[in-house]
This record gives structure tokens, sequence and C-alpha cells, in this order.
């Protein structure tokens, strides 16, 4: 199945090959467009997608846009001990907010007693 | 072409069978690999094993167009919908089946690398390209979308689990949808 890949990481693509993969070169988090910019999003998914069918041989090629907010925020998420917050290695579901679990839980419960 | 050099590496492919387009853009491109291995070395914790390729890849050949095509999407964020159980942090290699209709405010995400995921959690669009993709689809840009996506957690330290679990599941979801197209977006 043709795959390609949209991602934000250079050395990790690179150390994977890809057989079609598209880079962006923003902070890692936003591989598919700036936060609350919905327009953007579009355009870059639509770039991205536009060069599906243009890889004559495998390997990345380079979206054409720039993180202009600025990189501080990626030395500041190093400062804070980078990406990984070393939160407890565990099989404990961690639900981005606790409606969620409840959420879940309820519908376990639901399906558990044939309701 | 030009590879950026030193931190961000270079392909061991040296048979320039693997193309890496010029990267123009400024600031060179963050040394991800670099950053994490001395991160986990200064807290003394056991390197995390990144998936190195041996060579180029083949490509596998485009049938017909992406405007007569059906695309699926694979996300490694580790997104999942209000009302399914969330991803864990130690080696969960389960994947979450999301439609393709999903509500925007009903998509989540649980990730080890917590500190990326700040602005995703307020707006999912800037790792989950739902919206994107519905909205080329309506354009006719793309010809069909996968009735449900596919998210899984992008950090796991078992390759086994990988390798065993989560890539043979992914894989029977994929077969599933016969799709044309896959696109991936890594977290």
């Amino acid at each position: 199945m043709p795959t390609l890949i949209l991602g934000s990481a250079f050395d990790i693509l690179l150390a994977g090959m890809p057989p079609r993969a598209m880079f962006l070169n923003y902070p890692l988090g936003f591989e598919t467009g700036k936060p609350f910019d919905r327009a953007h999003q579009f355009e870059v998914v639509e770039a991205a997608l536009a060069e599906f069918e243009s890889f004559e041989k495998p390997g990345i090629k380079a979206l054409p846009y720039e993180w202009l907010a600025g990189w501080e925020m990626t030395r500041e998420r190093a400062r804070q001990g980078g990406a990984d917050s070393r939160s407890p290695r565990d099989t404990t579901p961690r639900y981005q907010k606790e409606e969620d679990r409840l959420l879940f839980e309820e519908k376990l419960k639901g399906k558990t007693d044939g309701t | 072409m030009m590879l950026p050099s030193g931190s961000a590496g270079t392909p061991r492919d040296s048979n320039g069978d693997y193309m890496a387009m010029a990267i123009e853009a400024r600031p060179e491109p963050v040394a991800y690999i670099e950053q994490t291995r001395s991160q986990y070395d200064g807290l003394g914790y056991p390197p995390y094993q990144w998936f190195e390729a041996e060579g180029a890849p083949a490509l596998a050949k485009i049938s017909r167009p992406l405007s007569e095509s059906k695309l699926g999407l694979i996300s490694t964020a580790g997104t999942y919908v209000a009302g399914q159980q969330a991803f864990y942090y130690k080696d969960d290699a389960s994947i979450r089946e999301i439609s393709s209709e999903t509500d925007v405010g009903d998509l989540r995400f649980a990730h080890i690398m917590e500190n990326y995921l700040v602005e995703a959690w307020q707006d999912p669009g800037v790792v989950f390209p739902i919206e994107p993709l519905r909205q080329l689809k309506r354009k006719g840009v793309i010809g069909e979308l996968a009735d449900d996506f596919f998210s899984c957690m992008g950090g796991i330290y078992s390759q086994r689990r990988v390798n065993e679990e989560l890539i043979p599941d992914l894989e029977a979801a994929v077969d599933r949808q016969q799709l044309d197209l896959l696109l991936l977006v890594p977290l």
C-alpha cells in the first residue's frame, strides 16, 4: 500500500527511511500546522498530499513553510526536561480529561450490565 | 541535494537510492535523537531505540490518482475519542479506531511525550488532520475517506510488542478499510 508520512522530526524520518515523506520544519507537536489556524492546517495537509504522486524514488521532501513563532518554545521544553515529562510508566490509562475516564467507565459498565 | 550536516544525521544508504531534499528553511532541523539520548543518559534511563532502516525501501506503485482513491490515516499521537479508553504509558501496543466523521471536539490525546501535546489538547488540528481531510474530500481532491482512521501510542519501549502486536493489528485494521492510499502522521 502506498504511504505518505507527514512529519517534523527530520533525523527520525531519515533513520527510518520511509518510502514517501513530507518534512514540515516545525517543532514536534505541530506536524499538521499551527494551532488555531484552520486555513493554514488545511494548506499544510493539502500541500503534503499534493506530493503523494510525485515521488519517483523513495525519500523525504520538504514543505515550504517556516515556523515564525520562534523556537524558544523548544528550548523551554528542554529546560522542563524535554518532551517527555517522565510520568510513571504503568498501565493506567492517561485520560486527557477526568470526564473522559468517567464516560469510558460508564460505557464499560453499561456493556457489563448488558444495558 | 543538500542534507543538513552533523547533528540531524545522514542516511546510511550511500548508494543514492534514498532522496532527502534540500532543507531550505532555517533553523536547521532539531536533532531529536541526540537530544533524547542525552536526556535519558543524564537521567540514567536506558536509551530509546528508534527504528533504523537497513536501506532504501521499495516505492509501492500508486494505481490511481488521489482524487479517485480511498485514503486512510494513522496517527501515532495517542489519539482517542471521548468515550474510548485512553492509552497508557507502559508499552501500550493497542490501537483506536476513530470514525472519520468524529467531531473535532471529541478528539483527545494520551502520549508519553506530554510536553508535545500541550497545544494538541487545545486544538487537535495540530497533529490529527481530520478536518483538512474532510475538506479535501468535499473539494474532490481526495476521492473517498476511510470509514475509520487509526491511532496508536507513538512511544513504546518494547520493539517486540511493536513488531508482534501493534503492527499486525494495524495492518489488519487497515486491510479491513480497503484503502488505496495511507497517510501517516507521527508525533
